[in-house]
């Protein structure tokens, strides 16, 4: 497996994807050409600048009240598979 | 057929029109016309005639609001009760919520109706709304082009008359570059102005919803209605909600407007330079003093914009497992392995580029290199942004470089669509509000769109400049 193949099914195992191997091979293609746009930014220079940590503003927090959250049976109404009011879901372990 | 909603208003208000009527119209048009322009996903006709009736009660005893019995399109990112939101994605296929978006429950308030929910680029990545899962949308103006992305449907429905307006969100020029396209008029509002709760979230630092309509004017409208602080969106700002009209039709006399050198160099069409120097001559005739200044980071733009926004959807879209709602694989025989075919089968290419080039920036031995380093190039175009605005009321520059795409013409070929969002992303970056409205056609016919930028939290100040700029041109004259 070629460096580049490695590097993309390494990303593909973290975003809990993936691909064929036609679909690797051309998303190889796509990430060099994309990673050659965004290479650009090596190029700009941030001497001195300080990041905006206040970027996100957050406001005054809303009050510490208990609210009524949404009734289950309503949440369960768009899971593929459910069982006594639990989501259903693969085996997890072995 | 395109009315503003001042018109409609004065129509349904005078009992020279029902609501009903209206909405027979519209959806007449639908009918005809959606199978062409594919502009919506999902209609929502009997929601719709619902919505009328108790919108004509209201009209007949006289306590109409501003937006009472006007027919929208929503974006299909926008969270709706009861009412199907795909994202334009198959893993959405089936998610109906069980809420509506604030900007939703607030438009609801207005007394506006929903004709549909409207089709979009998949999760709004794309700026040419050919990744929907639900088919490319076309371009009312001509249909060989694409409308612009990513709320394309948002666009062709109001340039189309499906719709008289829409909601649309932009992250990184996603109701602009659409609007422009479409030969419409799109409003960015400053970040926090309008809540994300119940926005299907891309980028949450970027994220905004806004309108998208015939006019300036109109944007204000709907701006009035869906914005303010909400509790379930902590970035809301608390600022005072004003009447983002009430500057419309003062003068414009002695207003500064900065001109980015860097927005009229290489990259640009000829055709579209023209038109908009010929939008600036038309601002001096109304009394304004123009000044040359520079965004110097703007090369650095799309690559900032690309990393820190794919950062944040690769994060965000985590929540797409197949479990709690929507589409899921049949294939895999654990739990990692049918997540992992779910959001194979379930996400478009498009997608998948963006969730891995999120990662990539984020992960380790990276992310100095680039995530951090786009955060410091943020920094920089906020603080070019704030030196311009110190000497300057509003920054013009072309909404795109280019008109329309034709359909299918650079769909395999992300590096070129990605470098045509330059000219909207910096305002996304620094959180500023920018609107844009038409400003001529080129040779083919096709909409050329003029980009006012202000300060943060000028929303009533863009619109007023936009909107005497539409009355010098005369609105029948831009869309003609």
């Amino acid at each position: 497996m070629n460096d580049k193949i490695k590097l993309v099914q390494h990303l593909a195992d973290l975003g809990m994807l993936t691909f064929s191997e036609k679909e690797m091979q051309s998303m190889v293609g796509d990430m060099q050409d994309i990673i050659g746009l965004i290479d650009q930014i090596k190029q700009a220079d941030v001497s001195g600048i300080q990041p905006d940590i206040k970027q996100t503003k957050f406001e005054d927090l809303r009050i510490d009240k208990a609210r009524q959250s949404m009734p289950k049976e309503d949440i369960l109404k768009n899971a593929a598979q459910t069982e006594n009011g639990c989501f259903v879901v693969p085996k997890v372990v072995d | 057929m395109n009315y503003t909603i001042k018109e409609l208003r004065n129509l349904l208000d005078a009992k020279k029109l029902t609501v009903k009527a209206l909405l027979d119209d519209y959806f007449q048009r639908i009918e005809e016309k959606n199978p062409v322009y594919n502009a919506y996903i999902t209609v929502t006709k009997e929601q719709a005639y619902k919505q009328g009736q108790e919108a004509q009660e209201l009209i007949d005893k006289g306590m109409s609001l501003p937006l009472t019995g006007i027919p929208f399109a929503i974006k299909d990112n926008i969270s709706t009760k009861d009412v199907l939101t795909t994202c334009a994605s198959k893993i959405l296929y089936n998610y109906v919520p069980i809420f509506d978006a604030t900007a939703i429950e607030n438009l609801k308030k207005a007394g506006a109706i929903i004709l549909g929910k409207a089709n979009m680029d998949e999760f709004a990545m794309g700026s040419t709304n050919e990744t929907s899962y639900y088919g490319k949308v076309k371009n009312p103006v001509n249909i060989d082009y694409v409308p612009g992305g990513s709320s394309g449907g948002s666009a062709a429905a109001v340039a189309g008359g499906l719709a008289v307006a829409a909601l649309g969100s932009d992250t990184g020029g996603s109701i602009r570059q659409p609007a422009a396209f479409c030969g419409v008029t799109g409003l960015k509002p400053t970040y926090g102005r309008v809540s994300r709760y119940g926005l299907i979230a891309f980028a949450s630092s970027l994220d905004q919803i806004g309108p998208i309509a015939n006019c300036a004017e109109d944007c204000g409208i709907i701006l009035n209605a869906i914005a303010g602080k909400d509790q379930n969106d902590m970035t809301t700002s608390g600022k005072q909600v004003e009447d983002f009209t009430s500057e419309i039709g003062k003068s414009m006399k002695g207003k500064v407007i900065g001109l980015p050198t860097e927005f009229f160099q290489e990259g640009i069409s000829c055709e579209v330079k023209e038109k908009v120097l010929a939008a600036v001559d038309a601002f001096k005739e109304m009394g304004c003093v123009i000044k040359e200044v520079s965004l110097k980071s703007l090369k650095f733009a799309v690559s900032a914009y690309y990393l820190i926004s794919s950062a944040e959807a690769s994060s965000n879209l985590s929540r797409f497992d197949g479990i709690k709602y929507g589409y899921r694989s049949e294939n895999g025989d654990s739990y990692i392995e049918n997540v992992k075919h779910t959001r194979d089968e379930g996400f478009g290419r498009e997608v998948k580029r963006r969730i891995l080039l999120g990662i990539y920036g984020l992960s380790s031995g990276y992310y100095d290199a680039y995530y951090n380093k786009a955060v410091l190039v943020r920094s920089m175009i906020k603080k070019e942004y704030n030196d311009i605005f110190e000497e300057c009321d509003f920054i013009i520059s072309p909404t795109t470089p280019t008109t329309a795409l034709k359909i299918g013409n650079n769909i395999d070929d992300p590096v070129k669509l990605y470098m045509a969002d330059a000219y909207t992303v910096t305002t996304n970056i620094a959180g500023l509000p920018a609107i844009t409205t038409p400003c001529g056609k080129d040779k083919a016919g096709l909409p050329i769109g003029l980009q006012i930028t202000g300060k943060p939290f000028a929303e009533k100040d863009i619109i007023a400049i936009c909107a005497a700029y539409e009355k010098y041109k005369g609105l029948e004259g831009l869309r003609q």
